[in-house]
């Protein structure tokens, strides 16, 4: 590995990530997160669960495929 | 599949394009440095450029983005942090005064480099500066619209309609392939990364690439497992078959990417292991004899050795990640590039023609601004498609008719079954379908195109059965647009439309709601003059009815259809026909 870890933490809205658009939030002391484009507040550890709930959506994402898989789809 | 790795400096932060250089060379991989004019004026980048390139046999280019006020010239004036957004006389100076300074640094003139757009002009000056130009990065596939949105309404980047592989930029618009050799910009053009094109064509592009950082970016991944760009490459490897034997990808990570990248949560180390485990996965394939790796340069000669200008593409994109198995096929020439969706039955879901060859470049002096799209005349993203709330937007169908029911043929999802290539025409067979009306009659169709490359789209409707033989069946061709660039109405007012068979008729658009009929159709057309072109459905045998319907502010499109009645057994054959006006 190789660069700094990362400085601070920087996360993305949830709610604005749903809606396909990147949003960095606003970090406040205690653990606190607010986002200027939507009304989102919430801490490291909701935000973590929202960015697991919207990888659901993504049912193949654990699917490797063959070509021939793929030829067959 | 020819793989093309590229990587370029950071300054302030070269570390990471050192790590990226020494994974890619210490699993030999061919690279393609391509490097920026503040890189020019760092002397430890070039240093360290240059003995790559002794070392390793890297090439190196010109990159024309991120660039930084203080690399540029006294009398460039602007501040804009990427070439195509500059004045003429800005482009020009900016090129001429990086082309001199890399030839002095490397002793020759650079025979590849890129922008994440390279306008016309920008091309044209390049060529005529460094007359061995072989290969561009010319332009960052289908980002526009929802990549802006994506971006907060802040990345000015419109490239929309443009190829997804490999082309030859016409001189008159980069992001169109060439005529002919007369109109042959002389250089090979390949896209900023290779792109999803079922989820470019559905979402934000800039999530779904042979880009592990922008896989990350869309919460693809699980650590460090991401089989999705794994089945990305091997989707693209999979476009050989439809396209002569020859798939092309390429891998341009930015050294940002690797560590505190502002949309990546990951940590570093997932997001370093992806990329390298990436480049390994590439290697794995070369070592299988499936991927051979390219310097950019090499890639363009190879390809104007083995692709004839004018020769057209195609890409049968499958949905792989959401898990719907959609099919989109996409077919490029130099006279339109189409895509059709099967899931909508079929249809059209995104058309821009080229037929005009109208000229378009970008920059604070260009009448298009940072509007580098070619402009459609269909696209059911930007503009409804299927009805789903009120009418129905942008599309393609054919809507079948039997006593008082209409059914319509984008309601029933299908599949591509085969795509042929015969020189300049390729055709394409989609599964039937069958479509079922309330007193039990069915109707089974198969869909076949044929695109010619002269503007022409055959649409041939085969009946392949009919429940009841004598049962009356009207099939009528429906084609709804509008030409923009963007998601928002344009002014149609100037447009015309017109039908031709027993009754010749033609009206100005005015947003009045009016209808032009005729029977006999042999044509029914609209003029759109913004865009230089006119969009038509011509039957192959006069058709029964024709109608042109002028649409209105909460519905404003053009309306062209023609058809008649369809027996078990026949075939009905439709030009969409794209003309320049």
């Amino acid at each position: 590995m190789v660069g700094p870890e990362r400085p601070v933490t920087q996360l993305r809205c949830p709610v604005c990530l749903a809606r396909d658009v990147d949003v960095v939030l606003r970090t406040h002391p205690d653990d606190f997160f607010a986002c200027v484009k939507c009304s989102y507040t919430g801490d490291e550890a909701d935000i973590r669960q929202r960015y697991a709930d919207a990888r659901t959506k993504f049912r193949w994402r654990a699917r490797r495929m063959s070509r021939e898989d793929l030829d067959q789809l | 599949m020819i793989v093309n790795v590229i990587h370029r400096p950071l300054a302030g932060r070269n570390h990471l394009f050192r790590w990226q250089q020494d994974v890619a060379h210490g699993l030999g991989l061919k690279v393609t440095i391509l490097v920026q004019p503040d890189h020019l004026a760092d002397p430890a980048i070039m240093t360290e450029v240059l003995a790559d390139a002794e070392e390793f046999g890297d090439e190196i280019g010109l990159w024309f983005s991120e660039l930084t006020p203080e690399s540029l010239l006294p009398d460039v004036e602007g501040r804009e942090p990427f070439l195509w957004l500059f004045s003429s006389h800005e482009k020009r100076a900016i090129i001429a005064s990086a082309i001199r300074t890399f030839t002095d640094l490397t002793g020759s003139a650079p025979t590849s480099l890129g922008s994440y757009h390279l306008d016309r002009d920008s091309l044209a000056w390049a060529k005529e500066l460094c007359p061995g130009l072989q290969t561009v990065v010319a332009g960052c596939f289908e980002e526009g619209v929802k990549v802006f949105h994506g971006c907060n309404h802040s990345w000015y980047l419109f490239n929309e309609g443009m190829p997804w592989g490999p082309w030859y930029p016409s001189t008159t618009n980069s992001l169109v392939p060439a005529a002919g050799p007369d109109d042959d910009a002389g250089v090979v053009a390949v896209p900023h990364l290779s792109r999803d094109l079922a989820l470019s064509y559905e979402s934000r592009n800039d999530y779904f690439a042979t880009h592990p950082a922008n896989v990350q970016r869309a919460m693809a991944n699980e650590g460090v497992d991401v089989p999705y760009l794994m089945n990305l490459t091997e989707l693209t490897a999979l476009q050989e078959q439809w396209n002569d034997g020859f798939a092309y990808m390429n891998m341009f990570v930015g050294p940002a990417w690797l560590s505190n990248h502002h949309a990546l949560e990951d940590a570093d180390d997932v997001t370093q292991a992806l990329y390298r485990d990436y480049l390994g996965h590439l290697v794995d394939l070369r070592r299988e004899g499936r991927v051979r790796d390219m310097h950019l340069t090499e890639f363009g000669q190879w390809y104007r050795a083995e692709v004839p200008v004018g020769e057209p593409s195609t890409y049968l994109a499958k949905e792989i990640l959401y898990g719907s198995g959609k099919h989109y096929l996409w077919v490029l020439g130099a006279d339109l590039r189409a895509t059709i969706d099967c899931f909508q039955g079929g249809s059209i879901g995104d058309l821009r023609p080229f037929v005009a060859r109208q000229e378009r470049w970008t920059g604070s002096d260009s009448p298009f601004l940072a509007m580098g799209s070619n402009p459609y005349v269909i696209h059911t993203q930007y503009r409804s498609g299927t009805a789903h709330h009120f009418a129905d937007g942008s599309r393609t169908t054919l809507l079948l008719q039997h006593r008082d029911q209409t059914r319509d043929l984008a309601d029933v999802a299908t599949r591509v079954r085969a795509v042929e290539r015969d020189g300049a025409q390729v055709t394409v067979d989609l599964e039937p379908v069958t479509v079922t009306f309330d007193d039990g009659l069915a109707a089974t169709l198969r869909t076949t195109y044929r695109f010619g490359g002269d503007g022409r789209i055959g649409v041939t409707r085969h009946l392949e059965e009919l429940s009841d033989p004598d049962a009356d069946l009207l099939a009528v061709e429906y084609v709804k647009g509008c030409h923009g660039t963007t998601e928002y109405p344009e002014d149609m007012r100037g447009a015309s439309l017109s039908v031709a068979g027993d009754t010749d008729e033609r009206l100005s658009f005015a947003y009045r709601s009016r209808v032009l009929t005729t029977t006999g159709a042999t044509s029914v057309r609209v003029d759109l003059p913004p865009i230089g072109t006119a969009v038509a459905l011509e039957p192959e045998a006069p058709a029964h009815v024709g109608r042109a319907t002028e649409g209105y502010l909460f519905n404003p499109y053009f309306t062209l259809e023609c058809g008649g009645t369809l027996r078990r057994g026949e075939a009905m054959t439709t030009w969409l026909v794209l003309s320049a006006l």
